[in-house]
């Protein structure tokens, strides 16, 4: 081999692999350890939120518990609490030494007793019953003979058994019982213990309950938890176990493991997002809703969105990344998860936000063009109920043809039993006819009251021609933002021609008809009725900072330029009168959503001359084009393409139905059918491709998607500009966001049959008829009154507002509360005035309520205020000829002048009145709302002038306190009671007897 | 030149493995050619030399005294997939800790996802669907693909070049793999991921996949070109044309199988059937690139159109 000295070396059999495998194999190891740690530390990051929650709210509760500590010993050493404790001490020690000696015949005598003859009596039980199962299998009667006899052996078997003695002296008795005495002694000495149990309670009857009313004491007092619950959770927080913490919901699939990291959510105290350091672990800003809403049964994603299972990272349980389709609702947003189990609402308690996206869907007339599940429900309602009455028609129709048809055959049948058979078909029939009458009958009143119901948003274009200036309608359709800022009437692209053909076709196709000419009246007391009658609720006078009034309609700075006067004055006068429509009966004329205010014809004048005087110089180019027919043809296209019917009535076009798309799940639209055009690549670098950046872009600027799109003017995107400000945006993307598709069974849906029900429906009269407007019916509700200044700097005039509506259904009686709304003025003769507070400047108006409509809102008052229905009124108790003197006295008393305030019927007297007359309190309120009202109205309606304190306690009854008159000391009833009563059998002559003595 | 767009599309979980592809491909084709040229040089040394010949008794070393004449499976060639097991557990490792299975969004009946992709491995069929009618491209197509990857050994009669790398004894066989595989098959499935975006739409690498792009595009069968309106016509006038293609084609795949002295023999080893099998596999297989720029340069929908099938 020594000339080969110079080879290679077989590379295959020579060449060592081991740094190679080494290498390899030692990365492989280190990729195993890295696998184990990626699994348990980083796909896990809980765990370390977990350990600092559990260090942070362990100090924080420490720091916590003395501060509670001090409060409760603070509590502990007030002189209620001592009362209390020394009274339960003496209690306690009284019962000490009888409870000492129960409970030592219990422990040291029954129990011990019970248990020793328990146990000889179960061997002897357990042998019988072992026995007797032998019986039951066995078909041997020989055998089961037997098997009985043994039994009865052993029930005569004679046991030893040592029992401790029953009285607790710890002695011991020896005895020889059978079965049958032992079952006896063991079944009594239960009997003796549950005796012994029954004495002992009764023995500290008085301590217990003493103690109860020192603890109630004591949570009452003390806000926020008391040092041992504080204990208690620290202890919970030391036995703290780091893991997933996760809700299941088995029938929804649903998943959430959010508190995993969220740990401080449901904590019973209060964490502020700062007070653990990271906001990650604050406790739920809203308990109030986590009570109704409660976590174990609804999650926590059911609500707010995001990807419950997902505990990898923040991003990924928050479902905020283009693959997860319900990501978590952005904080302004966060009330859009309410709407997928409140859908059928239009006021959701606790929702503010999603409240005012809703209103502003139905008082901006989005449902104009959008149809959305709930908007403008009655004109779906009619449609339905007319095919209904169609289909009942042809059906009744049908068997009058079947029943003459059977008649004849029956006539002309060739045996008995065959006619007989064919008349009894025929009798049917007409039964059934009879039957469908009435439900056409029933159908027709539906229609009549739906038609009555059935509003368009804007008002009717069949008027111009009679209403408006004409050479303003071409401005005002160009651009209505200009001639009125924040009009309700958006800002349409519309080209030059379009703006003169739509002109031209309303102007040609309005109504022409005679007004009555008025002369002038007389502007300032036009313009303090304005600012008093009530039309302030709904329209607003005056721009920028100058401006008051409501939002709900027009606002009239220079509605002057644009009305004609003689128009203007028939509807103020009543808004309902219109020019007759060949093509409209009338009992399918829609209502305007304008009240009457009951005004006098001068009056109207007044306001009229007043409001006809808000103009600027601005002048109008000539319009003669608007009489040329070409350019009206073509402005039907227009107004087609540009859905104007939606909003408006036009004539030609009563059944034009919606161009927008339907709403009602457009949250859970697939985002790709989102037209983002040539938006969507700056939206998904910038990070607002998502529903919500849709929704925000498209309401702040409806041409937004159109930008750099090559199309002709029909092409372009024909939603018109609301100029909503940055709120309002917010609120309606909540709202549109929430407008999903609910993927959760019915149980889940706040959808009510009870009175419950008559809440959500009344809401949606009350938004429409923006009753809001002028009456406080939720708390925090700001009326528009409440922004005029004179209501709010003038204490006089602070009383002048509209009453309060929170408790309005435990104040009125049903009936009376559906006359008063369908009549306010309750009187068919008197109307010029409010029925019930005529002292008021503002008028109660007239609504053009259906008897739908006022059941609807009668019944939401009644179930607001948790009114049984029906009412049935509580039998009153006849005044005694003493009683009813009393009554005077106390009512004529200085320190209670009832009649100081209210109302009397007496003009000269009623100059100063502020409250209603007593008269109809009998017809018109509730005796036991009267009573507490007496009590304390202060408590009912915050802020009323009634004097609160007019009764005090004496016992169990209330008496006046003020001077109490000398009959009145010797009655023994409550002279709320009393009072009520009395006031409830008030008749005129007994008011005038009063007035007499005041 | 959009480079977010590119980065996008090649860095997504799904694509990983078709960016490798664009690198091992092209490495372990040129890595094996070397091997095949260097033991073809050393062919030639002992074609040369027979006494070098006659000891030499390895195929892909060249002779060395003193070396074991032959080697064992056991350690030497189990040693080194050992080897390779573990290198590739640790990249799989690697690469299932650092990279989550790209799941997307829960799948919605109602919506398509567009562009709609196959799974990587998928990606040729899906585009050979942009080409052909779904029922060749999907059925016919895939079937005498596996048909053909079958019957390799039974049509191929060349003794050689088994066991080592060779390219002199095999220039066929390698031609036919890079042709098929990595011209047609790869290169599909790198189109099917890099080119194709938004409505199966052609996008260079850079350009911006945009939803809302619009081409105008209309593709014609090439009757409608020619005139031709009615059957039997159509049909006939497509047969026509497609024999023509497969006379053409059957030549000059003819041409190659008989270039030389080598290929000559080895056709005079093939049966009529063998031979006929390889002519109707060639013949298919280049009818893809041909409709490819059929389609891709003339707008051709489709050549036969029958009332059973369209070609």
């Amino acid at each position: 081999m020594a000339e080969d000295n110079n080879a290679k070396p077989d590379p295959i059999t020579t060449k060592s692999y081991s740094i190679h495998l080494l290498v390899s194999m030692l990365l492989l190891t280190a990729s195993l350890v890295w696998a184990i740690y990626d699994e348990v530390e980083v796909m896990r990051p809980y765990k370390e939120y977990q350990a600092r929650f559990q260090g942070y709210y362990t100090g924080f509760l420490m720091n916590l518990r003395p501060q509670q500590a001090a409060k409760e010993d603070a509590i502990r050493n007030s002189s209620e609490y001592q009362a209390i404790d020394s009274e339960l001490q003496s209690a306690e020690s009284a019962v000490l030494d009888r409870v000492a000696e129960i409970d030592q015949q219990v422990t040291r005598g029954v129990v011990p007793r019970i248990t020793a003859s328990r146990n000889a009596f179960q061997v002897l039980r357990s042998e019988i019953d072992s026995l007797r199962y032998l019986i039951e299998v066995s078909h041997d009667e020989d055998e089961k003979a037997e098997l009985r006899e043994e039994i009865a052996e052993i029930r005569e078997r004679v046991v030893e058994i040592d029992l401790p003695l029953a009285d607790g002296s710890g002695e011991v008795e020896e005895l020889e019982m059978q079965y049958d005495q032992l079952e006896a002694e063991f079944l009594g000495l239960q009997l003796r213990r549950a005796e012994l149990q029954d004495e002992r309670l009764e023995a500290l009857g008085e301590a217990n309950r003493l103690r109860e009313e020192r603890d109630s004491l004591m949570s009452d007092r003390l806000v926020g938890l008391g040092a041992t619950q504080i204990d208690g959770l620290i202890a919970r927080m030391r036995d703290f176990t780091i893991g997933i913490k996760q809700i299941h919901l088995m029938d929804i699939d649903l998943v959430d493991r959010c508190e995993s990291c969220h740990l401080g959510i449901r904590e019973p105290v209060e964490i502020a997002p700062t007070a653990l350091i990271y906001p990650v672990f604050q406790s739920h800003p809203r308990p109030d809703l986590l009570e109704i809403h409660d976590p174990e049964a609804f999650g926590c994603s059911s609500c707010h969105n995001g990807n419950g299972r997902a505990t990898r990272s923040v991003t990924k349980g928050h479902g905020r990344h283009k693959f997860w389709l319900w990501p978590l609702y952005y904080r302004e947003n966060i009330e859009a998860g309410c709407h997928q189990c409140h859908a059928k609402e239009i006021v959701t308690v606790g929702g503010e936000t999603l409240n005012k996206g809703r209103e502003l869907y139905m008082n901006k007339g989005c449902w104009g063009c959008h149809r959305f599940e709930g908007f403008d429900a009655e004109a779906e309602e009619l449609t339905q109920v007319r095919q209904e009455m169609r289909n009942l028609v042809s059906t009744r129709n049908a068997n009058a043809k079947e029943m003459r048809v059977s008649l004849e055959l029956g006539d002309t049948a060739a045996d008995g039993a065959a006619a007989q058979r064919l008349y009894a078909r025929a009798e049917e029939l007409r039964l059934t006819n009879t039957r469908l009458d009435a439900e056409i009958h029933h159908l027709t009143v539906e229609q009549t009251n739906l038609a009555r119901e059935v509003k368009k948003f804007g008002p009717s274009l069949k008027e111009i021609r009679m209403k408006d200036v004409k050479e303003w309608i071409p401005a005002w359709i160009e651009n209505p933002h200009e001639f009125r800022p924040g009009s309700k009437m958006p800002v349409f692209r519309l080209e030059d021609e379009e703006v003169r053909q739509i002109s031209a076709y309303l102007w040609q196709n309005a109504l022409q008809g005679e007004l009555v000419q008025h002369p002038r009246g007389n502007a300032n007391n036009g313009k303090e009725l304005f600012e008093t009658r009530g039309c302030l609720g709904c329209h607003s006078i005056g721009e920028g900072d100058g401006r008051m009034g409501g939002e709900f309609a027009a606002n009239l700075s220079r509605v002057g330029e644009k009305m004609d006067y003689a128009y203007m004055v028939r509807w103020i006068h009543d808004p309902s009168e219109v020019t007759p429509d060949p093509e409209v009966p009338d009992e399918m004329r829609p209502r305007p959503v304008m009240p009457s205010l009951r005004l006098t014809v001068q009056e109207s004048r007044d306001i009229a001359t007043y409001l006809s005087e808000q103009r600027t110089d601005a002048e109008y180019p000539d319009a003669d084009y608007m009489d040329d027919p070409n350019l009206a043809a073509a402005g039907l296209d227009a107004i087609r393409h540009y859905g104007c019917a939606g909003c408006h009535e036009i004539a030609g076009l009563e059944e034009e139905g919606r161009i927008g798309t339907d709403l009602t799940v457009e949250g859970s639209k697939p985002l790709e059918r989102l037209d983002f055009a040539l938006k969507t690549h700056e939206a998904e670098k910038e990070g607002w491709y998502s529903h919500k950046g849709f929704f925000e872009h498209k309401l702040e600027n409806p041409a937004f998607f159109d930008e750099g799109k090559e199309r002709e003017p029909r092409e372009r995107l024909r939603m018109p500009n609301f100029g909503l400000n940055s709120e309002e945006i917010t609120a309606l993307t909540t709202f549109l966001l929430g407008a999903v598709e609910s993927t959760f069974p019915e149980q889940y849906r706040y959808e009510p049959e009870d009175d419950r029900a008559d809440v959500q429906e009344g809401w949606w009269i009350i938004t429409r008829h923006n009753c809001t407007g002028c009456h406080q019916i939720r708390p925090g509700n700001v009326s528009s009154f409440m922004s005029i200044p004179r209501y709010v700097d003038d204490p006089d005039w602070a009383e002048q507002l509209p009453p309060q509506l929170y408790t309005e259904g435990a104040r009125v009686q049903p009936d009376w509360l559906t006359g008063f709304l369908r009549n306010p003025a309750l009187s068919d003769s008197d109307i010029h005035r409010n029925g019930v507070r005529e002292y008021l400047h503002a008028r109660m108006p007239t609504f053009y309520f259906s008897d739908r409509q006022l059941s609807k809102l009668t019944k939401f008052f009644m179930a607001r205020d948790s009114q049984p229905v029906p009412y049935i009124p509580e039998p009153m108790t006849p005044l005694t000829p003493a009683e009813r003197s009393i009554g005077r006295q106390l009512f004529t008393s200085d320190a209670a002048p009832c009649l100081q305030c209210h109302m009397t019927g007496i003009p000269s007297q009623d100059v100063d009145a502020s409250a209603p007359n007593f008269l109809i309190a009998a017809e018109r309120l509730k005796p036991n709302w009267t009573y507490r009202w007496m009590l304390e109205p202060a408590s009912i309606a915050p802020g009323t002038a009634m004097p609160s304190e007019l009764f005090e306690r004496d016992g169990l009854r209330w008496v006046f306190s003020g001077q109490i008159p000398a009959q009145a000391r010797q009655y023994p009833g409550d002279h709320a009671d009393l009072l009520t009563r009395y006031m409830f059998q008030m008749d005129a002559a007994e008011l005038r007897r009063l007035q007499a003595l005041q | 030149m959009d480079w977010h767009q590119l980065w996008t599309i090649v860095s997504l979980p799904d694509n990983i493995p078709i960016v490798g592809m664009l690198f091992i491909i092209p490495f372990f084709t040129w890595y094996g050619l070397r091997q095949g040229f260097a033991n073809d040089r050393l062919l030639e040394r002992l074609e040369k030399d027979k006494d070098l010949a006659k000891t030499h008794h390895r195929k892909v070393q060249p002779f060395q005294k003193g070396w074991v004449r032959e080697v064992a499976v056991w350690p030497f060639l189990l040693r080194m997939e050992f080897l390779a097991v573990v290198i590739v557990t640790f990249i799989l490792m690697v690469w299932s800790i650092t990279l989550d299975a790209p799941l997307e969004e829960p799948a919605n009946p109602s919506l398509t996802m567009n562009p709609s992709k196959a799974p990587w491995y998928f990606l040729g069929l899906q585009e050979m669907l942009v080409y052909f009618d779904p029922w060749i491209a999907g059925v016919v197509m895939p079937t005498l693909i596996i048909i053909g990857l079958i019957v390799i050994p039974y049509i191929d009669e060349n003794p050689l070049g088994n066991g080592y790398y060779t390219y002199k004894q095999r220039r066929f066989a390698i031609w036919t793999f890079i042709f098929g595989f990595i011209i047609l098959w790869c290169s599909m499935i790198v189109i099917g991921t890099l080119i194709r975006g938004p409505g199966w739409m052609w996008f260079w690498p850079g350009m911006t996949w945009d939803h809302n792009r619009l081409i105008f595009e209309i593709n014609r069968d090439l009757h409608e070109i020619v005139g031709i309106t009615s059957q039997p016509w159509i049909g006939i006038f497509g047969g026509v044309v497609v024999g023509g293609f497969v006379t053409v084609a059957g030549y000059a795949c003819h041409r190659v199988i008989v270039a030389t002295e080598f290929t000559r023999k080895i056709l005079d080893r093939m049966s009529l059937l063998q031979y006929a099998i390889l002519q109707g596999l060639l013949i298919i297989m280049l009818a893809l690139p041909v409709k490819i720029a059929a389609r891709l340069l003339f707008r051709i929908k489709y050549v036969w159109v029958t009332p059973w099938f369209n070609v």
